[in-house]
């Protein structure tokens, strides 16, 4: 497993970025997997960004694992935790897919494509910390 | 990395988004957009290139196609695979204009 610390701010992405992606290309992820899997990982840490410290500031780690798996899949875990305040995004009301043009909010999307994109995501708040958890298993990997 | 140009076709506006949309970026991404569009009639956003965009873009695709409504005033073309499948994902493939 491998972790990153980095200030919760808009200018850590390059950062996570590089890790997360260098990460996924150690392990030979075709480079539409290592997409989508920066997407997922760009809208839970804007997530973090946005509302964990607000109006303050804080840190956030990130780690990514690759735990191992039967046949030809990698299974990749990324792990975001804060000391923020408690708040489970996963209790975001979801976005109206059927709304009109007109109607339609601005908001919500990140986190309805992160549980659309990966297998499982789940929220846990231990220890004083907002802990979310993200997995996807990558078939025909190898 | 991004890149936006654009073209004048008759009384058309092309303008062709490339690389990646994300939120390190998306300001210059919006700022371009709306500097672009500004006081044309009938604007065509060519996305071909554009190989990623996060929620962040798509923000800005869906304030600018409310602003020009339903029809073909803003269109959305060459969209690709991975990046349609994120319109499908969000309900934006029934929202925008696509052609």
């Amino acid at each position: 497993m491998k972790e990153l610390c980095i200030n919760a701010e808009t200018y850590s992405l390059s950062e996570l970025f590089t890790f997360i992606t260098g990460e996924l290309s150690e392990h030979d992820c075709t480079p539409r997997d290592i997409r989508l899997i920066r997407l997922c990982v760009e809208e839970i840490f804007m997530n973090i960004s946005c509302y964990a410290y607000a109006p303050d500031t804080g840190e956030t780690s990130v780690s990514i694992d690759f735990p191992p798996v039967k046949g030809d899949s990698l299974e990749v875990d990324i792990s975001f935790s804060d000391r923020g305040k408690p708040f489970n995004p996963l209790k975001n009301p979801p976005p109206d897919l059927d709304a009109s043009l007109e109607e339609r909010e601005i908001g919500g999307l990140g986190i309805h494509i992160v549980l659309n994109k990966m297998d499982t995501v789940t929220y846990d708040y231990r220890d004083g910390k907002n802990i979310l958890t993200m997995k996807k298993e990558l078939r025909g990997h190898r | 990395m991004m890149e936006i140009r654009k073209e004048k076709n008759g009384d058309t506006a092309l303008i062709f988004v490339s690389g990646e949309v994300d939120s390190t970026n998306v300001n210059e991404f919006e700022e371009t957009l709306n500097a672009f569009s500004e006081g044309e009639d009938k604007v065509i956003i060519d996305l071909g290139d554009l190989y990623y965009i996060s929620s962040t873009g798509l923000r800005v695709l869906l304030m600018l196609q409310k602003r020009y409504g339903r029809g073909d005033a803003l269109s959305i073309r060459n969209t690709n695979e991975e990046v349609m499948d994120i319109f499908k994902v969000t309900g934006f493939s029934k929202l925008l204009h696509l052609v």
